[in-house]
């Protein structure tokens, strides 16, 4: 999977790449709007991450260029700039998300995921992790076959939790996936156990086994170990 | 007072005094003149007389009611004397001034005193004349002079009355600028182009303003995104003790807490600056309904008991700022609730009530509405959500309440001032 970074902040691609090189993507950064515009005439990516202000140009522009080039990339918006016209406008133009800075790694990475899954396999392909089976076109969790009821909240939290196994994800970078970030509760994070809880116990009913790691003091894993 | 009434009050006390002043000198003068006529009409007399007497040979008698004529014998020959005499007339029943000159005349060999009077005009009459003539031309000059103001003002000052009526309607969140014409009368030209300049200057300060909030809030954002990314990576790294582990998430929920701080001053400055102007129909039991659903899981850990009353409602709002009202009320109450407490909250045409259970707060009056106020100091909480209530009830020319009345807090918005 072919992803290209287009930021110019330096110390955030950095993250950026090596986060996403972790996940096994294979990721070129490029900082500014004109080698942007000339790696997507030359290259077929599978997502594009664009921040919106760079020093040479706007990059809205970029998702114009993308939609004319008709590029099957997954295209998803960076910006500092939270401002609800931005969003507008990006989604207007044809990009497929919107992450406003500061974000989580997590988010970003399961933000990719979803978008990935829905250019290429139209939302269709199916996510297996051992005993377990999602099919994000129908919102359904298997274990060996046997379908989970789950709620939303727990079928966005294993989605979440699987999108970015092996890794440690904290409690914020869950509350601000599921609630989203207009959720001041920073003060409690009691819920986000509770959900974990019911999430767990449903698997572990059904005869899955326990991934849902409790990392002490940091939050929660999900992994095989 | 209208300018107009000013100005032709004061044009008519000028006027007044001026044509008083005027009267005084013109009434002086004119004595003066007459004065001077009768001593010489009596000078005239007098050669007059003596030519009489040398040629008749008798004493003149008295002529006129205007000259009083009398002769004296004297033993010695008189002084030639010219006196002021108020003298009683009887048919006209009243004192009046009269110019007397006394001379000597030789006849027959005897002196006679001759004394020869003039009536003067009447002071009073004279006065009244020129009383009289003067009001007449005072009053003239004033109706011709006020007809003419009301007449022509409408015409003069409409140029002003439009520059006044686009002032009136100028709204600096609307990026307008001002294009008032100059044409007509001078003053109200520099007055437009004034106008025309300063609107130029506000909107290009409004305008760069808005950027500089927005490019600050830029400018601080990706830092706090390079921490938190940073740290995230750090995160995984192999081998991190629950010390620094713990400590890592720490910085990174500081990281957070200074962005949400950012972006919410960022959101006062842009409300405070009316950025948001543009308003649609909000369906307020829609949002209410769907911000419970959004914090149900923190109701149900506290186990909180929500008691919800809703009409229907739809107001006309920013929907943005819709949805930070009922948010960060609703998001208040449940926050600040002990567990198993109470929350009630309805919603009528009028307004917006959400009454929470607990003790009483520390904050006194609208303290609980200023910005970074908190009732716990070392709370996490950014201090602000209150205030944004506020400022958002304050543009939109609404009001928010506050009340604590048998352990409950309660904070009504209402949709109206």
């Amino acid at each position: 999977m072919k992803i290209l970074l287009v930021e110019d902040e330096k110390g955030l691609s950095e993250s950026i790449s090596s986060y996403l090189k972790q996940e096994g993507y294979l990721c070129e950064v490029v900082t500014d709007f004109k080698s942007a515009d000339e790696k997507i005439e030359l290259y077929q990516y599978d997502c594009i991450l664009i921040d919106i202000n760079l020093p040479d140009g706007n990059g809205l522009n970029l998702v114009k260029a993308l939609k004319r080039l008709k590029a099957k990339a997954g295209i998803i918006i960076i910006s500092a700039r939270n401002s609800v016209d931005d969003k507008i406008a990006g989604l207007d133009l044809g990009a497929d998300d919107y992450l406003s800075k500061p974000f989580s790694l997590a988010e970003l990475n399961a933000r990719i995921k979803s978008v990935l899954r829905r250019r290429k396999f139209d939302g269709s392909d199916e996510i297996v992790y051992n005993e377990i089976t999602i099919k994000p076109n129908e919102s359904t969790v298997l274990v060996n076959g046997a379908s989970v009821t789950l709620t939303k909240k727990e079928y966005d939290l294993i989605l979440f939790l699987i999108s970015n196994k092996n890794r440690i994800l904290t409690k914020e970078a869950i509350a601000e996936h599921l609630w989203g970030d207009d959720m001041d509760m920073a003060d409690s994070y009691d819920f986000i156990y509770t959900h974990i809880k019911n999430l767990r116990k449903k698997l572990v009913e059904k005869g899955c086994r326990d991934y849902m790691k409790t990392v002490y003091g940091m939050g929660y894993k999900f992994t095989i170990e | 007072m209208r300018l107009l009434t000013k100005n032709t009050l004061v044009l008519l006390f000028v006027t007044l005094t001026i044509f008083s002043a005027g009267g005084f000198v013109f009434y002086n003068q004119l004595k003066n003149i007459m004065n001077e006529e009768a001593v010489e009409a009596l000078y005239i007399k007098k050669s007059e007389i003596e030519n009489y007497i040398t040629k008749n040979k008798k004493l003149p008698k008295s002529i006129s009611l205007e000259e009083l004529l009398s002769f004296t014998k004297s033993t010695n020959a008189c002084k030639e004397s010219l006196n002021d005499q108020i003298i009683y007339i009887e048919e006209e029943q009243e004192e009046m001034p009269f110019k007397q000159l006394c001379f000597n005349v030789v006849f027959e060999g005897k002196n006679y005193t001759c004394s020869i009077s003039k009536s003067l005009l009447e002071t009073d009459d004279l006065i009244e004349t020129i009383f009289h003539s003067f009001a007449i031309i005072v009053a003239f000059l004033s109706i011709v002079f006020i007809f003419t103001n009301y007449l022509f003002s409408q015409q003069i000052w409409k140029p002003f009355f439009n520059t006044l009526e686009q002032i009136k309607d100028y709204e600096i969140e609307k990026h307008q600028v001002l294009n008032l014409e100059f044409k007509g009368i001078k003053e109200f030209q520099q007055l437009n182009e004034a106008i025309n300049k300063m609107t130029q200057k506000i909107s290009n300060d409004f305008n760069n303003l808005k950027s500089f909030t927005e490019n600050a809030s830029h400018e601080m954002q990706t830092p706090l995104a390079i921490i938190k990314n940073k740290i995230e990576l750090l995160l995984q790294t192999e081998g991190l003790s629950n010390e620094q582990a713990k400590q890592l998430i720490e910085i990174s929920q500081t990281a957070n807490r200074l962005s949400k701080l950012n972006q919410t001053l960022l959101l006062l400055s842009k409300i405070d600056n009316n950025q948001f102007v543009q308003t649609e129909t909000v369906n307020f039991t829609n949002l209410v309904a769907k911000k419970l659903k959004q914090f149900e899981d923190l109701i149900e850990i506290k186990q909180l008991k929500i008691i919800l009353s809703m009409d229907h409602v739809t107001v006309t709002f920013h929907p943005m700022l819709a949805d930070i009202i009922v948010s960060n009320l609703v998001s208040n109450a449940i926050k600040y609730t002990p567990a198993k407490g109470e929350v009630k909250l309805s919603l009528s045409n009028s307004c917006f009530q959400i009454s929470n259970h607990g003790a009483p707060l520390k904050a006194k009056g609208n303290e609980l509405f200023s910005r970074f106020y908190k009732e716990n100091e070392a709370s996490t909480s950014t201090g602000l959500g209150l205030a944004l209530v506020k400022q958002i009830a304050t543009i939109n020319k609404h009001k928010l309440n506050y009340e604590y009345v048998n352990t409950y807090h309660t904070f009504i918005y209402f949709f109206n001032s």
